[in-house]
């Protein structure tokens, strides 16, 4: 069985400052993995590096993707071949509304595979499930991207538009971080409802509240760059009860 | 002495230089010290292929080419008008003074007062041999309560060629126009357009504009708003590509209390792409309870691409509120590596945020037609100017 | 062409044969009326300069004579007759009134208005044996007093007048003056560099942070003199020094003009803050009289991530023609520009400033306020340039004006001229009348129309006002409230 992601002694530069130093993981299909540490341990450099930001430098390292050379991959390719990044703070895009991103985004993916577009009646009828499943407002979706979003509505937006587009690797950055407690319930259904044998999911955390209502097969402690520790789902528990001193 | 003698004569000093404050990012190297003489008519004309399904009027070479049988509620004539003859006083903008001596073609419209005139196309089209110049000279009136839509086009299909235009346009009490100015010229081409409107009393005018892959583009636009309750709205974009220099200037004159002026422009330099707005609004002295804004923001997508503006802002007024504002950058990176992340290759999320940058000045277009006329346009600009080249 | 060969014949026929005119006649507290070559002469004889500087004003005075008079501002005024004025007037020894009780109450009134020490009243209104305060002040056209100077001494910082640096610091002076405003700039520039009479100079040396902030008066005192200084400050690497200047002068019925340069040169690390209270007489209600204020500011930050910052506060003088500016050549090098104007009565202000965008990373800000009452006209001209090399370059500005009677006029004139598509400018301007709202909450308060006026207006102004030094800003605000007077009816 081929991994979904497999990064060897990863090593990531940003700003000429070393931040990922030597971390590695393996996401298997069907896996959840849940990655904690304080503020600065690197956790969203990681995220980043995956989704090949610029700026982002590899130094060292490898990490593939279904047995490809991921960081081979232009940032677009990298999403073409399933690997949704949900971003910590969503941008606000002016003039472009989230049906046209999303239309566009979905048939450029559509493209890479050598898919057909899809066609407008069913890309309606597949958002508006979506829409009613995470309990969002139709008409926001004729809005500018995340323009005028409060960062609850921008966190679920992300959710949408990781449903509508089906990743097969989704990293999700501090998807839980600003959220109230209805607003967490609905985001969590939203990725409960990705999970299936043939996906991975990678969630980016600071809390361990999330991880109540999507339940991880792997919870690892990241610090200063490495991977320290890793443990099933009681490690989260223990280092919301420990702190993070105590555990790593 | 003959026209074409005191042509050349003033030409020589006439035309301006770029130390001129007012012509400091004009390209008008095609006519500087190389006085180009007044085309002749040609034979061959390549019609021009309309964008709406409105009534016509086709000056080609500067021969009335088509028109309609009859058109309800207007009283149209050609050639360069009487109003060529009442210019004596000589004018202070030099490229009008050339065109008040030398004008042969051009057309008069008035629309008659209450008459709502759906929608009217007027193209000009120059064709034929090269260098060689076209002085047109137009005017549009709106009497009372009259209502206008005009789609003015301006075709330069004659190479290294010269088409000046000199529209004067009168918004009479309570009538509307809306003037979308469309301009395409093939290589070296210069056009140089200057719109005088007045506005009355409740008078409004609307004018959309889009210089897009044009060699060189100057385009002049000076509305006075004379009337209590006049107004008027300004739409524009400005895409320079290589070589080419895109220099919108607009006048905008409060002379009585309580009118208002909008103005948006949307300028986008592409590499070695020259833009500039220059837009000066005045609110006389007696203009109180003015309200007048500019909004100039200005793309730069790559380097070389340079952008230009100069919002000027004169009041004389107290009671009045003003303001202007201008930005200059490039495609936001965030937002470019968000839309690559969901799968959007960087060219045609460029694009995309090209657009979405530019989506200010359609509002309130309200024409399908004329919407994806210009869409189209920029479409293609980008697919040349963005998607076409790789880094 | 004609009034100038008039008071050549004039000259002549004063002091003879012009050399011999001179020399003999060297005691004497005025030149002669007019402008010419010997006049030149003169004012660098009577400062005993070496022969380069004679040479170098001599080759200004050679320019300016084929300069025209710059046009393009918003402003107008009466053809200077610049034959019509003295170039040089050094203070007569007991030419000063013995006490406070000499000086003209008007003056003192403002002074106190502007909370200024006694002693420092003394001190500017000229009052002989005044004792001296901190400042090097500049009466008329020589800088009669330096103090603090052996404090400055010890930390290695000089402060004297530029026409004794010219002796003291002669390697300097000749090498920094009219680098970064060069003799050919523009017309008052040259006048200037042919005929400066005195001025300052400052020199900080390498990581020294001046131990106080130095300051500078300037005063036109005698009549139909025209004031000419020339100022130059130099910040070595990691050093700072914060500079103020206060201008004022006593009440003329003719126009004086006053042609200032000043020239600032900031290396690595270095930063020079500049601040300006002029406060020169506007001229009185009806447009008599009042400075015409020409003046040429300019700063280099050549060094890296140098730093200068422009802060002014403009009441004063009839016609204000000034944009102090910013050439950021330093890689991450910094300008800031700060600037109230206000226009009262027939006074009429076109000022701003140019940034130039040279550098990569460099970053500058512009803050204007413009307010305006009367018949005053208020011009905001600004500049902002970014050359193709300059990487990463941003730039904010804000203008903003307000008008106070409907007589009066606000303009807004940017340039924004962008070669660079890394560059982020953002530029905004607004112009309004002072809110119905605002004003009538302040009146059901219990303050005056006036008071009222006066306490909007400054907080328009906080942006800038912030900026000063302290004791600057109490006496800007206070300043502020004495242009105002009258303006509302």
């Amino acid at each position: 069985m081929t991994a979904i992601l497999n990064i060897e002694d990863l090593k990531v530069r940003v700003d000429g400052k070393e931040i990922l130093k030597g971390l590695t993981l393996k996401i298997n299909p069907g896996e959840v993995h849940a990655i904690m540490g304080r503020n600065g341990s690197g956790k969203s450099t990681l995220a980043n590096a995956l989704a090949g930001k610029p700026g982002y430098e590899v130094t060292g390292g490898k990490a593939s993707y279904k047995g490809k050379d991921l960081l081979a991959l232009k940032a677009h390719e990298r999403a073409g071949e399933g690997l949704f990044l949900g971003f910590q703070y969503p941008v606000e895009i002016p003039g472009v509304s989230n049906l046209n991103f999303l239309r566009t985004a979905l048939n450029a993916q559509r493209k890479y595979r050598g898919e057909g577009d899809m066609d407008a009646p069913t890309f309606l009828k597949n958002i508006k499930e979506k829409v009613a499943l995470l309990d969002m407002d139709y008409e926001m979706q004729k809005r500018a991207v995340n323009v005028g979003f409060s960062g609850g509505e921008r966190k679920r937006n992300e959710m949408l538009q990781m449903l509508m587009l089906q990743p097969t690797l989704a990293v999700l950055d501090e998807t839980d971080s600003g959220l109230d407690i209805d607003a967490l319930k609905i985001v969590s259904q939203g990725i409960n409802a990705i999970r299936s044998p043939d996906r991975g999911l990678l969630l980016i955390t600071h809390y361990q509240r999330l991880l109540r209502y999507v339940e991880p097969d792997f919870v690892h402690v990241l610090s200063d760059g490495k991977i320290v520790k890793t443990g099933d789902k009681t490690l989260a528990l223990e280092l919301e009860e420990k702190g993070y001193a105590d555990v790593a | 002495m003959s026209k074409s003698a005191t042509y050349a004569k003033d030409a020589k000093h006439l035309i301006p230089g770029p130390r001129e404050e007012n012509w400091r990012y004009a390209d008008l190297s095609l006519i500087r010290g190389n006085v180009l003489p007044i085309a002749k008519e040609e034979p061959t004309l390549h019609k021009p292929i309309p964008i709406s399904k409105w009534p016509r009027l086709v000056i080609g070479n500067g021969k009335v080419v088509e028109k309609p049988e009859t058109l309800k509620g207007l009283e149209v004539t050609f050639g360069a008008g009487e109003n060529k003859k009442s210019a004596t006083a000589p004018a202070d903008h030099p490229l009008e003074r050339i065109n008040n001596d030398l004008a042969t073609a051009g057309v008069q419209i008035t629309i008659s007062k209450d008459y709502n005139l759906a929608g009217l196309e007027i193209i000009f089209v120059e064709d034929g041999p090269k260098e060689s110049a076209r002085h047109l000279k137009n005017m549009i009136v709106l009497e009372e309560d009259a209502k206008a839509k005009i789609l003015l086009r301006t075709l330069g299909q004659r190479g290294a060629s010269w088409v000046n235009t000199v529209t004067t346009v009168s918004v009479g009490k309570n009538a509307g126009l809306f003037l979308v100015t469309d301009f395409e010229a093939v290589q070296k081409t210069l056009i140089s357009s200057l719109i005088k409107a007045q506005v009355y009393k409740g008078g409004s005018l609307d004018i959309f504009s889009l210089g897009i892959g044009l060699p060189s583009l100057r385009n002049e636009v000076e509305v006075k708003l004379k009337g209590k309750g006049a107004r008027t709205n300004l739409k524009g974009g400005l895409l320079a590509a290589e070589g080419e220099v895109i220099d919108f200037v607009t006048r905008i004159f409060h002379t009585s209390p309580g009118a208002n002026s909008d103005q948006t422009f949307r300028a986008v330099a592409g590499r070695k792409g020259k833009t500039a707005y220059q837009g000066r609004v005045v609110v006389e002295k007696d203009a109180q309870k003015t309200e007048a804004h500019q909004s100039c923001k200005n793309l730069i997508l790559e380097r070389t691409g340079e952008a230009n503006v100069k919002p000027e802002l004169l009041i004389f007024a107290d009671d009045v509120i003003c303001s202007h504002g201008a930005t200059v950058g490039e495609l936001d990176e965030a937002s470019l590596f968000y839309m690559m992340q969901r799968g959007i290759p960087k060219e045609e999320a460029k694009a995309l945020l090209v657009r979405a940058f530019l989506g200010d000045i359609f509002e309130g277009l309200n024409d399908q037609v004329l919407m994806a006329h210009f869409e189209q346009k920029i479409d293609t600009w980008m697919q040349q100017n963005l998607v076409g080249k790789k880094k | 062409m004609d009034s100038r060969a008039n008071s050549n014949k004039e000259l002549k026929e004063s002091i003879g044969d012009y050399k011999y005119g001179f020399t003999t006649d060297i005691e004497s507290e005025f030149a002669p009326k007019g402008l010419n070559e010997d006049i030149v002469r003169f004012i660098s004889a009577k400062k005993k300069e070496p022969e380069w500087l004679l040479e170098w004003r001599l080759k200004a005075f050679a320019a300016w004579q084929e300069m025209v008079e710059p046009e393009w501002a918003q402003v107008k005024y009466p053809e200077i007759d610049f034959q019509d004025a003295y170039y040089f007037a050094a203070p007569k020894q007991n030419d000063g009134p013995k006490s406070l009780d000499e000086v003209d109450p008007e003056i003192l009134r403002t002074y106190e208005k502007l909370g200024i020490s006694l002693r420092e009243q003394e001190v500017l209104a000229g009052v002989k044996g005044a004792p001296k305060v901190a400042v090097d002040a500049i009466f008329d056209s020589v800088s009669v007093a330096t103090t603090f100077r052996e404090e400055l001494k010890k930390a290695g910082v000089v402060f004297m007048a530029i026409s004794e640096a010219v002796h003291e610091y002669p390697d300097l002076v000749k090498k920094y003056l009219g680098s970064i405003v060069p003799q050919r700039d523009n017309f008052y520039a040259a006048l200037n560099s042919a005929v400066f009479s005195d001025g300052t100079f400052v020199y900080i040396p390498k990581n020294t942070r001046c131990p106080m902030e130095l300051s500078t008066y300037f005063r036109i005192n005698a009549e139909n003199t025209g004031q000419f200084e020339r100022t130059l400050i130099i910040a070595e690497e990691g050093s700072y020094v914060s500079y103020l200047e206060g201008c004022t002068a006593p009440m003329r019925d003719k126009n004086q003009l006053h042609a200032a340069v000043v020239e600032l040169l900031v290396m690595d690390y270095a930063e020079i803050k500049y601040s300006t209270v002029q406060n020169w007489y506007p001229g009185d209600k009806n447009g008599k009289g009042g400075i015409y204020n020409f003046v040429t500011k300019r700063g280099l930050c050549k060094g890296k991530k140098s730093k200068i910052s422009w802060t002014q506060v403009e009441t004063g003088s009839a016609i204000t023609w000034k944009y102090p500016s910013c050439i950021l050549q330093g890689d991450g090098s910094v300008g800031e520009f700060y600037s109230v104007a206000v226009t009262n009565n027939y006074q009429q202000a076109d000022t701003g400033t140019k940034m130039i965008h040279i550098g990569k990373n460099t970053r500058s800000t512009i803050i204007s306020k413009g307010i305006t009452t009367g018949k005053g006209q208020n011009t905001y001209r600004g500049l902002v340039r970014v050359l193709p090399k300059a990487e990463n370059v941003r730039n904010f500005t804000q203008c903003d004006s307000l008008l106070l009677t409907d007589t009066s006029g606000a303009h807004t004139i940017p340039y924004i001229e962008v070669k660079n598509p890394t560059a982020q400018i953002e530029h905004e301007a607004t112009t309004s009348k002072i809110s119905d709202d605002q004003l009538f909450y302040c009146l059901s308060r219990g303050l005056d129309e006036e008071e009222a006026v006066a306490m909007i207006v400054n907080g328009f102004c906080r942006d800038v006002m912030k900026q000063l030094p302290m004791e600057f800003a109490v006496e800007a605000q206070k300043l502020l409230g004495i242009s105002l007077e009258g303006s509302v009816g």
